[in-house]
């Protein structure tokens, strides 16, 4: 899906839709924006991996922590892959909360 | 200990141990060996320390002795003198008939307490106390040591172990090209570290290893896949045995004893996260989630399956032979696989295969590829049906696994080009630039060194000013030097990708080196800290500290690239959360760093857009929401409001304040009022005002924002606080502003910022008083613009103040 703000188009192909979008422009404050266009493939790298790990609300996780996607990647990694992998996505899934607390 | 040899009599049996290496199978035999050797220090020192107690305590009560008998004596001297200089008590003592008691008493106390004997004795046991406890000491110091040491090197060889598993996942998945200089480096390590722990690889493991990388489908390949799938082979030890011995048992669940807690499933090393959350887990229920995240539990211990217990069994028994040097042999036999590696290699790319086994389709496929990506031919081998040609390539694949990683490229039609192995003309000009000045070599050999790291295309072309990967002097040594500090391949590829590193080498150094003299220790975490400079780090986490905010090492990592790219902020975000009395904390007690991504000024804005909008307790209970877009969060409050809908209950706001998705959903898409800017809004003051003198005193504002960025209330003198103060308090007299919360002023039903309008009055007070103005007589315009500037209202719904006497 192509995504329709201009300075979010990193986020294009990363299953983000028009609403994700409108959302993240929203809920994101400018300088938030900012500091992530200019921090774009950290970004896009740690979306990858929450994607490809099976989390199906991934971009819940980034509307709510974007923070935690500007961190290096082996880093980021490493948060999730020490828990049982199906028993996070199915946490993650209740409650996205929980991300900043692994 | 006896030694343990492994055999590397079968391939298939290194290429077990390749995976064993890759901890592919959850069993490395090195990280048992490390943690069983750390575990044995650990019990040895428990031992040494409990014995240094026992010691101790003997020498204490040893020297007490010692102390007794030297000074035992003196004081009981002294206590029969005092009798004597008594003349009442011993002419008493005397008509008692007990005139010669004392000093009975003091002759038989001397000779005991002096007897040589006891002196001796007492002498020896502290000496030999003294020395026992030197010696225990020395010991106890020197398991320290190496119980760090062992801690380290488990921390390297994981390091190791990620990129060894990394090697193996891109030779299998064919997206990697290495050099073979690398893929060696990589594995010795593990030989040398093996031997110390009495584990004798094959002679061949380095290189029988190292041509399962680069020729994964000779067998390598169905190995990883069945390790991979769960099916684990167990290494096979030699069966040429003068010796047995017992293999340990491989606990890894203790490699990760440090993170490893209660509420483990023991059958499962699985975390269990209902343990930590509960099962009907809530938002609310996280907030004290903190407490428990010490009972998380780690998977990376490995699930031993029974059957995996039974073949534990099975490598018990295992023998040591002496050692033989088989270097000959196996460089003989070396010669011999590469020879009819390529032999097999190349009659599959020129006609059909007649292996007895059938070749995976997929791997046939990519063959061509992948050994175009590992060997350097230094023309197109033209091998079809020229047998001599199949034996010179197979030298060459030999002598080519020297210089590694050359997927060639094709020549370039233009010379000067030709001698890089990169295509220039995707370059930019200022890269063709920086490229002219240096010497070739080194481009060429950064070229190969980034290719064999297998970074983007796009970071081969980067440029930065005049920094480019290419023409960097140092940086093989750069990325040299954090391998040593323990950073991974695939780090130094994000690194190189990202453009962590594009500074010098002595930057890095420093920033490593402040980071490992602080508290917090150097990791891959910091690597995007160096683009921003680590100056910036330690700038930012001294304001903090500063102020006494601490964040914890988990909040530091989540805002880690947040606080050093917003230094600049951090200082005047904090005076202004100060001004308003606003924490930092949220309910779950975590620190909001995040909120230093806004600038002072709109931070302000935020903070007074709350306020005006009446929800000042919004910035107490959730101070995250100035993290987020206010204006968008203003725009739902006047909704809600507009609708009289109710969006707390009781003081908590109801989801959809924050979340526009939820509101958009309870609302059908309702289209609400859109907050205006500042300068629209002020515009509309002008206009409502339509007073020159208002006009001024905007204007006034304007340059006090816009071109000071005036954040805080302005220092005055004490004529100018006279009157400050007199126009204030004539907000609420004659205005009749009430305070109806710490920085909240109501006029009728207009809410005030106090502190946007003590600033606003302030700076109105310096600047006009400086020009001679009469302020007092001006107070009502005054007071209008320094309460209602920047009050982010549309024409209309600006209600301008009126004077109560009015």
């Amino acid at each position: 899906m192509e995504v329709s703000s201009k300075e979010l188009v990193f986020l294009d192909n990363m299953g983000f839709d028009e609403d994700h979008i409108k959302e993240i422009n929203k809920i994101f404050s400018k300088e938030a924006i900012d500091l992530l266009v200019l921090e774009k493939d950290m970004v896009r790298i740690n979306i990858n991996y929450l994607r490809n790990l099976g989390v199906s609300n991934y971009q819940d996780a980034f509307l709510r922590f974007y923070n935690m996607f500007l961190m290096e990647p082996s880093s980021f990694e490493d948060i999730f892959s020490k828990y049982d992998k199906e028993d996070l996505i199915a946490k993650l899934e209740k409650n996205v909360a929980i991300m900043e607390h692994l | 200990m006896a030694k343990r040899i492994i055999d590397g009599t079968s391939k298939e049996n290194i290429y077990c141990l390749l995976c064993n290496l890759a901890d592919l199978d959850n069993k490395s035999i090195i990280f048992s060996a490390i943690n069983e050797r750390k575990a044995s220090l650990e019990n040895e020192k428990e031992q040494v320390d409990n014995e240094l107690m026992d010691v101790s305590n003997k020498l204490e009560i040893a020297k007490e002795q010692k102390e007794a008998l030297v000074k035992g004596p003196y004081e009981f001297e002294g206590f029969v003198k005092s009798f004597d200089g008594n003349k009442i008590l011993r002419d008493y003592l005397g008509v008692l008939g007990y005139g010669g008691f004392l000093d009975e008493c003091q002759k038989a106390h001397n000779e005991e307490l002096k007897s040589k004997d006891n002196n001796k004795k007492v002498d020896k046991d502290v000496a030999e106390y003294s020395g026992k406890l030197d010696r225990l000491e020395e010991h106890s110091l020197s398991l320290d040591q190496e119980i760090d040491k062992a801690s380290t090197t488990y921390d390297n060889i994981k390091n190791a172990t990620e990129d060894v598993k990394y090697l193996i996942d891109a030779s299998i998945n064919g997206n990697g090209s290495f050099n073979k200089d690398y893929v060696i480096g990589l594995l010795t390590p593990f030989k040398e570290l093996a031997e110390k722990f009495d584990i004798v690889f094959p002679n061949n493991f380095v290189e029988e290893a190292s041509k399962a990388i680069f020729f994964p489908e000779d067998g390598f390949s169905s190995v990883v896949k069945e390790c991979m799938g769960g099916k684990y082979k167990e290494i096979l030890f030699t069966t040429d045995m003068s010796d047995k011995i017992e293999v340990p048992n491989v606990e890894p669940e203790e490699v990760i004893k440090e993170v490893s807690i209660s509420g483990v499933d023991e059958e499962s090393n699985d975390i269990n996260l209902d343990d930590i959350f509960g099962v009907d887990t809530d938002e609310d229920e996280v907030k004290n989630v903190t407490d428990s995240e010490e009972n998380l539990d780690i998977e990376e211990g490995p699930k031993e399956s029974e059957e995996d217990e039974e073949d534990d069994d099975n490598v018990g028994e295992v023998i040591v032979p002496n050692e033989v040097d088989e270097e000959e042999v196996s460089n003989v036999e070396e010669v011999e696989d590469e020879l009819e590696e390529a032999a097999a290699i190349e009659s599959r790319e020129v006609t059909t295969i007649n292996d007895e086994e059938e070749p995976d389709e997929e791997l046939e496929k990519t063959e061509e590829e992948k050994i175009e990506s590992v060997v350097d031919f230094e023309e197109e081998p033209e091998i079809e049906e020229v047998p001599e040609e199949v034996e010179e390539m197979a030298e060459k694949i030999i002598d080519g696994l020297d210089n590694m990683p050359v997927a060639e490229e094709e020549p370039e039609e233009d010379e000067e080009k030709s001698t890089l192995n990169i295509d220039m003309s995707k370059a930019s000009t200022e890269l063709k630039k920086l490229v002219a000045d240096v010497d070739e070599k080194l481009v060429n050999s950064n070229i190969e060194n980034l290719k064999a790291l297998n970074v983007s295309e796009e970071s081969l072309y980067y440029v930065n000013g005049n920094y480019s990967y290419l023409t960097d002097v140092n940086l093989v040594n750069k990325l040299n030097y954090l391998r040593g500090k323990g950073i991974s391949e695939k780090s130094l590829v994000d690194a190189i990708n990202l453009h962590f590193i594009d500074c010098s080498l002595e930057s890095i150094k420093e920033g490593v080196n402040s980071l490992e003299n602080s508290d917090l220790g150097f990791d891959k975490q910091f690597l995007p800290v160096f683009r921003y400079g680590i100056d910036s780090f330690f700038k930012a986490m001294e304001i903090l500290r500063n102020n006494g905010i601490e964040p914890d090492a988990s909040e530091i990592k989540d805002y880690l690239v947040i606080i050093t790219k917003c230094v600049d902020n951090i200082e005047a975000d904090i005076s202004i959360l100060k001004d308003y009395g606003i924490s930092l904390l949220r309910k779950n007690g975590k620190y909001e760093l995040g909120l230093f991504v806004k600038g002072p000024m709109e931070l302000l804005q935020s903070i007074d857009d709350i306020i005006e909008n009446g929800e000042e307790d919004l910035l107490s209970t959730t101070p995250e929401v100035l993290t987020m877009n206010v204006d968008t969060i203003v725009e739902r409050l006047n909704y809600v409001k507009t609708n009289n809908i109710d969006y707390k209950e009781g003081e908590v706001y109801v989801d959809y304040i924050f979340k526009p998705g939820l509101f958009d959903k309870e609302f059908d898409n309702p289209s609400s009022d859109v907050i205006v800017s500042s300068d629209e809004c002020n515009s509309a003051l002008n206009k409502s005002l339509s007073n020159d003198l208002c006009s001024i005193f905007i204007d006034a504002l304007d340059r006090c924002y816009k071109e000071d960025h005036c954040y805080k209330m302005v220092d005055l003198g004490t004529e100018e606080k006279g009157v400050y103060e007199t126009l204030k308090n004539s907000l609420e007299k004659e205005f009749e502003a009430k305070i109806i919360n710490k920085n909240t002023y109501q006029m009728k039903d207009t809410y005030i910022s106090r502190n946007k309008f003590e600033r606003n009055l302030s700076c109105l007070v310096s600047l006009l008083l400086k020009n001679g103005e009469d302020l007092i007589s001006e107070s009502k315009e005054i007071l209008t613009v320094a309460a209602l500037y920047n009050s982010r209202r549309a024409e209309g719904m600006i209600t301008i103040p009126q004077h109560t006497e009015e």
